[in-house]
């Protein structure tokens, strides 16, 4: 009797074993997958100086993946990315103005090993306008593509007193329109300047 | 005496017309100064003239196209660049500059 006792007991330590294995085996399932991203920088020379990678439902483009600015010619991989779909941001801070370049949607697969790739001409170009009076304020700025044919929203908050300036920072490339409304006199028109890649384009109006 | 009158008459005209296009018009700071300059970062135009590495089969490139805007664009009402860029995503916001809200009409000439 006892003997039978003993293997009835034996039966249920070994169930409860059994059981416990079954439950690290679910564990294992559920250990995320990921793939491996890289950044290869075929800019000219330019470094990249930020690199941005987060989830397209993230509002925030999140810290630096980079350590260390990425020189040209050069590549970064981020591992161990979970699966999932992201947008990327990567920073040039060159010696007249900041530019960045865009990936939306880059959709990253277990085992996956996805490229995103920077050259000299996927990146925003920049905008200054200078007042270059000496006793007029520019009382509105307004930029908009040369294919708009309203001039929409007013670019400043407060007047840009003589001297002063406005840097516009991370426009797209392409074609635009400037009007210089003025507190004295007529307002000052652009038409079709084009804004480049990694490029400044400074208008001192007056 | 009747000259005299036209003569006044036209010398005060002129006078107050001198003033008030004189009143709406701006003082230049520097006439010397280029009015446009594009100043462009060191891009090194001839491509043999760095090493380049292969893209690798599934390489996407980069835009400079802001599809989805993140709250992206910066405006510094200063004379140095001492604002960086917005850290903060806006998938919903389009880009606000360029929004679809309507303005004053251009007239093109």
């Amino acid at each position: 009797m006892n003997i039978y006792i003993r293997l009835i007991l034996m039966s249920l330590l070994i169930s409860l074993v059994t059981a416990c294995g079954g439950g690290g085996g679910h564990d294992y399932d559920t250990t995320y997958s990921s793939g491996t991203v890289r950044l290869e920088n075929e800019n000219s020379s330019l470094s990249i100086d930020e690199f941005n990678f987060s989830p397209i439902d993230q509002s925030i483009w999140g810290t630096n993946q980079l350590s260390s600015p990425l020189l040209a010619g050069l590549s970064f991989d981020i591992l161990s990315v979970p699966t999932g779909i992201y947008d990327a941001r990567a920073l040039v801070k060159g010696l007249f103005s900041t530019y960045s370049s865009y990936l939306y949607d880059i959709s990253v697969f277990d085992g996956d090993a996805v490229t995103v790739v920077s050259t000299d001409s996927v990146y925003t170009g920049s905008l200054k306008i200078v007042n270059g009076t000496l006793d007029a304020n520019i009382t509105a700025l307004y930029i908009t593509p040369s294919t708009s044919s309203v001039w929409k929203e007013n670019q400043i908050n407060s007047d840009i007193v003589p001297s002063g300036s406005m840097h516009l920072f991370d426009i797209d490339t392409g074609l635009y329109d400037v009007k210089v409304v003025w507190d004295i006199g007529p307002d000052t028109l652009y038409y079709n300047k084009s804004i480049e890649s990694l490029t400044l384009l400074t208008l001192t109006a007056s | 005496m009747k000259y005299f009158k036209i003569i006044s008459v036209s010398v005060s005209l002129f006078i107050v017309t001198n003033v008030v296009i004189a009143g709406n018009q701006r003082t230049l700071a520097n006439p010397d100064v280029n009015i446009e300059v594009r100043s462009t970062e060191d891009i090194v135009s001839d491509p043999g003239a760095f090493v380049s590495i292969n893209p690798s089969d599934n390489a996407r490139e980069m835009s400079s196209k802001a599809l989805r805007v993140k709250n992206k664009t910066v405006a510094a009402q200063t004379t140095d660049l001492s604002k960086s860029q917005s850290n903060k995503k806006d998938v919903v916001k389009k880009y606000n500059r360029f929004s679809n809200k309507q303005g004053e009409k251009k007239n093109k000439k």
